[in-house]
């Protein structure tokens, strides 16, 4: 669906913002462009809308009666969370934002560079400091949007994919990893899982990465997987899974990462997983998704969804990267004038790595 | 009994509608060098058999699966650490995939990976407990059974109770992480026939024991008299899947049932597309679907994004593992659980049995007991075990036919007889 998508936003009037005594005004810095948007562009519950949530920048102004636990002063560094929830419900309540199901609800004002206006623009206004996380120098701040949605998503399904693996180790004493889609996420995960998982298990996981594309699969050999498998376009699923299951040595893999979620990775994953394994759903490409019913119980078959992550999860993300015990993945910086273009570029698969907005 | 070359039993020759064949004559199984053979003394009558029955595969083999008996003879190499005797009462886990890899030798079946064919699960693939005695090749998969449970009960905690029990185990990794964001947990059971009603006991006695209110369990069948069961056993509301009404309106009266309007756990013991539909448009974010029916096959479909945008989880489940069936018989040892109702029939029926199960005009479990020969087509002998915790008057009719017999009738009896006169019952008996 074509839709009016205001992304050359200018500077916003202050005074209209401070009416709601809880916002907070950050000047964007630096926005990344992500394949939800794409998704958001498409599906837009809300018209018109400022697509963006990976957002890093200053704090610019803050609200009356804002709370301001972490201390934050103006001018300062930050990272803002944008999975925004509807604050009332009770998933909300207990920190669970990412549960939250009002949260795409076009009546409703909510999350960031989805319901409410995000970050291809200079200015954004954020509802509560608790959204805010401050930023430490050693992270680079054109980068560290990616912290907030790409990142963070790989990080709940890799963090996933760990409480998996320690209930299968002491059974199997291995545990093959297959991440499908070598794009942002799939990347990120790939880094994550050999700064989390590779250290612990070097041998015991085999960490391999499946895409269309072979320019990406070099990018995932680079990053840490041991192996990569090319999925080519024109290859029936059957070929695909023969192929997938021979890449392990158990003969399949235990666990699957499915970064893109279409009806061909659904189904090359459910055939090629092993007894007991774990397909771990991220991917929002769109599509129904079948299961035999009884193969899945002979096959022990589970499945867990992934949607975002926890503000706590974004903290401890931070903290890893701080660390520099991880690092970003490459990207490539653009002006706002260039948003639809990219926007194109990555429905069509044709964007390596992460594309950033500069906004300053 | 200890030089048999023949034995009697019932084997399968031909798939469906051709009969299952009794046999008196058979050839006496090899005892294997690592196992045992055991005395069968109880075999459940089980839906998967029925199922293999129809569908097209390996055969000639003995069926039945649930088996219970006495240690008959101990193998030369059997590794016996426990020291179990001959005479000994055991349940016998019989799940087996290939038989010999470090999955299989550990009771962890379920995770063998060798093809199909190569599959030599006890009474599915090879010889079972419809028997007068059966061959378990490890030595291991024999779990000895306290005084406290009647071995013709025994049989059926291998397969129906052990499935619902292994799925409510998972069942139970998800409750707190559900109540750390919620007030309530809300389980919905799907189909209360014999699984579904395991699991509700298992639920009652596991869950609702320790976490009170803030579990709601909920059951639900298309069939109304099924609910009543379902309420005795646990269940603090049920609901009615009427067939005349339609999936919007069934929906509706699943998630008005619920406190937090809607289930966070579903466990489907139907497996049909409706029941799976139902399921992932009414549960909760962050819950999880737990698959355990496989109705005829069905091929379930789902809309992805939707599924993710809710955080749903869903888990297939596949009978159980050794360990877990250990666990089943102490729950049922220690009064943690009680069987669900049976009746004791004749080896010679199970042709007969076979018909009125895929029918479904079997009640309860139908278990079969080898070496008791006075069961007749006419009398229903109750499993004493099912009525020592009730008020029920037993009509007990012996024919001691043989010394063997009347022994081990004779001491059933006795045992019967002091438990139900502890409860204050009354037992009224003839002998012809």
């Amino acid at each position: 669906m074509e839709g009016s998508v205001c992304y050359t936003a200018s500077f916003v009037n202050l005074s209209e913002h401070l009416r709601f005594p809880d916002l907070q005004l950050r000047k964007v810095s630096y926005c990344g462009v992500c394949h939800s948007d794409v998704h958001i562009w498409h599906r837009a519950p809300k018209l018109p809308i400022i697509l963006g949530h990976e957002m890093t920048g200053t704090v610019h102004a803050i609200g009356n009666s804002a709370e301001n636990a972490e201390g934050l002063s103006l001018g300062d560094d930050v990272l803002v969370y944008p999975w925004i929830g509807c604050e009332e419900c009770k998933f909300c309540c207990a920190g669970r934002m990412d549960l939250c199901q009002r949260a795409w609800n076009p009546e409703m004002t909510i999350e960031i560079g989805c319901t409410r206006d995000g970050g291809y623009a200079e200015y954004v206004a954020v509802p509560k400091m608790k959204y805010l996380v401050p930023l430490p120098e050693s992270i680079p701040r054109e980068s560290a949007g990616m912290l907030a949605c790409g990142m963070l998503t790989a990080f709940n399904a890799v963090r996933t994919a760990m409480k998996f693996i320690d209930d299968i180790m002491p059974i199997t004493g291995n545990c093959g990893i297959l991440v499908i889609g070598g794009g942002g996420l799939g990347l990120s995960a790939i880094k994550l899982f050999k700064y989390l998982v590779k250290t612990k298990y070097e041998k015991e996981c085999q960490l391999l990465c499946a895409d269309i594309a072979e320019e990406k699969l070099s990018l995932a050999l680079e990053f840490g997987c041991d192996d990569v498998i090319h999925w080519p376009i024109g290859d029936s699923p059957e070929e695909l899974t023969k192929k997938t299951m021979s890449s392990f040595p158990e003969g399949g893999p235990r666990i699957v990462l499915d970064f893109v979620g279409c009806k061909r990775t659904f189904t090359v994953a459910y055939k090629s997983i092993l007894k007991h394994g774990k397909l771990i759903n991220i991917g929002l490409h769109g599509d129904t998704a079948e299961i035999p019913l009884f193969d899945a119980t002979t096959k022990s078959f589970g499945m867990q969804c992934v949607y975002a992550g926890t503000i706590q999860q974004m903290k401890e993300l931070v903290n890893i990267f701080a660390e520099g015990k991880v690092t970003p993945l490459p990207y490539t910086v653009h002006d706002l004038e260039e948003a639809l273009d990219l926007l194109l570029k990555l429905k069509a698969g044709q964007v390596k790595g992460r594309a950033i907005l500069k906004l300053e | 009994m200890a030089d048999c070359k023949t034995m009697k039993c019932v084997k399968m020759f031909e798939c469906y509608p051709k009969d299952l064949q009794y046999i008196t004559n058979h050839e006496f199984p090899a005892l294997p060098s690592e196992g045992a053979i055991i005395k069968v003394m109880s075999a459940g009558v089980c839906h998967t058999d029925v199922h293999m029955w129809t569908e097209p595969q390996k055969r000639p083999y003995i069926p039945g699966h649930e088996i219970a008996g006495s240690i008959h003879a101990i193998g030369d190499s059997a590794f016996n650490p426990d020291g179990l005797a001959l005479g000994d009462k055991v349940a016998v886990y019989s799940l087996l995939g290939c038989g010999k890899c470090k999955y299989c030798i550990k009771g962890n079946a379920s995770w063998c990976n060798a093809p199909p064919l190569e599959n030599k699960a006890l009474g599915l693939m090879t010889n079972g407990g419809f028997a007068e005695y059966v061959a378990v090749p490890l030595f291991a998969f024999l779990i000895k059974l306290p005084d406290s449970i009647e071995v013709e009960a025994a049989g059926v905690l291998g397969c129906g109770a052990l499935t619902s029990y292994n799925a409510v185990q998972h069942a139970m990794t998800r409750i707190d992480p559900i109540l750390s964001v919620r007030d309530r947990c809300g389980i919905l059971v799907i189909g209360v026939g014999g699984l579904g009603l395991y699991a509700i006991k298992l639920i009652k006695a596991l869950v609702l024991s320790k976490y009170g209110d803030r579990v709601e369990l909920v059951g639900s069948d298309a069939i109304e008299s099924k609910l009543r069961l379902a309420s005795d056993f646990g269940c603090s509301k049920t609901i009615h899947l009427d067939m005349g009404c339609s999936e919007d309106e069934k929906l509706e009266k699943v998630k008005s049932a619920f406190h937090e309007d809607g289930p966070h756990i579903i466990i489907d013991f139907v497996g049909a597309k409706q029941t799976f539909n139902m399921a992932y448009k009414s549960a909760l974010p962050g819950g999880v679907i737990i698959c355990v029916g496989v109705h005829d096959n069905d091929t379930v479909e789902m809309e992805l994004p939707t599924l993710i945008r809710c955080v749903i989880g869903i888990q297939a489940i596949y009978v159980g593992s050794l360990q877990q069936m250990k666990e089943v018989v102490d729950l049922v040892a220690s009064g943690q659980m009680t069987p669900i109702s049976y009746k004791l029939h004749k080896l010679s029926e199970v042709p007969q049995l076979m018909h009125k199960l895929k029918n479904g005009e079997i009640e309860g479990r139908a278990i079969i007991t080898p070496h008791i020969e006075w069961v007749s087509n006419d009398t229903q002998a109750i499993g004493l075990s099912h009525f020592m915790k009730s008020d029920h008057v037993i009509f007990v009719i012996f024919f001691p036919f043989s010394i063997a017999l009347y022994h081990f009738q004779y001491d059933m009896f006795c045992n019967g007889i002091n438990k139900i006169h502890d409860a204050g019952d009354v037992i009224i008996c003839t002998t012809f």
